[in-house]
């Protein structure tokens, strides 16, 4: 049952992370945002999954040396926006979608 | 911060070099990110240093999660018969090794001790050197055979049309039949490299054992060379049947040619003389010398039935193939 679990909230990762990059954020502090919005994304995927989704050309990343400490900032692309777009009304369709499967069910 | 270096160099180590650089970059300003935090402006422990590196995970799983594409020696697809071609030939080759430190021990009975440490580097070094040559030729089949992992990996294109048609019961192949025929044929390889100059008459003479070889060497080394290819091809195509489980036309001339092949060899072998006239003479005295011919003849009748025989069986075999090829042609 926990495989089932876990594939189900792996399938919504990119979702959310593609959700809270239309401002740049550098790895730590989506990882922080997720967390504060419930969505907990272990430190050692998130890294990978970014750095996949730019090679999609879905984000665009930059070095910042402004602060304490490099640190790289990513954002959407063009591309990522409409993306984002379409995956969040193809999300809003498949909630609604089982939503009424499962009220139709009993439990 | 020395653990820190430490660890994302040992991530380092695993990525490819045109990443390296920037991915440890990031890592680090993430390992001090998640301290900083951790610390809320006290001076970090060796404990939380390690503490963070912990929930970090391993440095080979990170470098792993950044491989853009899993890299195998021999993937998915092949492993299956990787393993089990891999067992049958550890079975053959411990096998040979054991009968041939049999022989040598009836022969030399005094050296038990020299027998059993004989035995055991003669299975490690056998062993090892077998499965290298498995390990090989899987590796070569796994970069050069079209396959679903690199269908995959090229982002998944494929055309229905290039499908094969449904399997036909006589496409089938039969995966207990090939691979008893996988067993024989790296039995023969041994055998053929490893044992043919073996084949004699061993006799204890006055000063200990003595060897007559019966089989003619000039025969052995002359057909040696052509036989070995002609396993070498048959193993692939035994592997590469054994790994797509249907037979292709392809596949079925390839099984002709060899199957041809042998027959060739076979035939050009009987008029080979295996025994050689006076190649018996040092089992008797000068008496008998005309005796042992005799028998050196039967023999040579007896191995040339027998070559005979096997040919029959292969040119079978061989029709057989011709036969489906024109059914599934037609």
């Amino acid at each position: 049952m926990q495989n089932l679990l876990l594939e189900l909230r792996r399938g919504t990762l990119t979702l959310s992370v593609l959700s809270q990059l239309q401002e740049p954020q550098y790895g730590y502090s989506l990882l922080q945002k997720l967390a504060e919005k419930g969505i907990g994304i272990e430190q050692n995927t998130l890294y990978p999954l970014l750095r996949r989704l730019e090679q999609q050309g879905l984000l665009t990343s930059d070095w910042s040396i402004e602060e304490s400490r490099p640190r790289r900032y990513y954002v959407l692309s063009e591309l990522g926006r409409q993306a984002l777009r379409a995956v969040v009304d193809e999300w809003r369709h498949m909630t609604r979608l089982i939503d009424d499967l499962l009220n139709d069910m009993e439990v | 911060m020395e653990l820190i270096d430490r660890y994302v160099s040992a991530v380092g180590r695993y990525l490819p070099e045109k990443t390296r650089a920037d991915i440890e970059m990031e890592l680090r300003s993430f390992i001090m990110d998640a301290l900083d935090t951790r610390m809320q402006g006290r001076d970090p422990s060796e404990d939380d240093i390690v503490a963070v590196l912990h929930e970090m995970g391993r440095p080979e799983e990170i470098a792993a999660r950044y491989a853009p594409v899993r890299r195998y020696l021999i993937g998915p697809e092949l492993f299956p018969s990787y393993i089990a071609v891999t067992g049958i030939v550890v079975v053959v080759v411990a096998t040979a090794v054991l009968i041939g430190r049999v022989v040598q021990q009836t022969m030399d009975p005094n050296s038990v001790g020299g027998m059993i440490s004989g035995v055991l580097v003669d299975l490690l070094s056998g062993i090892s050197s077998a499965v290298g040559s498995v390990t090989l030729v899987f590796a070569v089949l796994e970069r050069f055979l079209p396959g679903a992992t690199k269908a995959t990996a090229n982002g998944g294109r494929w055309d229905p049309r290039k499908l094969p048609k449904p399997t036909l019961h006589e496409s089938k192949v039969n995966v207990g039949e090939r691979a008893m025929e996988l067993f024989f044929v790296v039995a023969a390889l041994v055998v053929l490299n490893l044992f043919l100059d073996r084949i004699g008459i061993y006799y204890r003479g006055e000063s200990g054992w003595v060897f007559v070889p019966m089989l003619n060497t000039d025969v052995i080394a002359f057909y040696r060379p052509f036989w070995n290819v002609v396993l070498v091809v048959s193993l692939v195509l035994h592997t590469v049947l054994l790994n797509r489980r249907m037979w292709t036309p392809a596949t079925r001339i390839a099984q002709i040619v060899v199957g041809g092949a042998s027959v060739a060899l076979l035939l050009g072998m009987l008029s080979a003389t295996w025994i050689p006239p006076g190649g018996l003479a040092t089992l008797g005295t000068e008496k008998i010398v005309a005796d042992l011919d005799k028998v050196g003849d039967w023999i040579n009748i007896g191995i040339r039935l027998g070559i005979l025989a096997a040919a029959v069986v292969c040119a079978l075999d061989v029709w057989k193939h011709v036969k489906q090829l024109v059914r599934v042609t037609r």
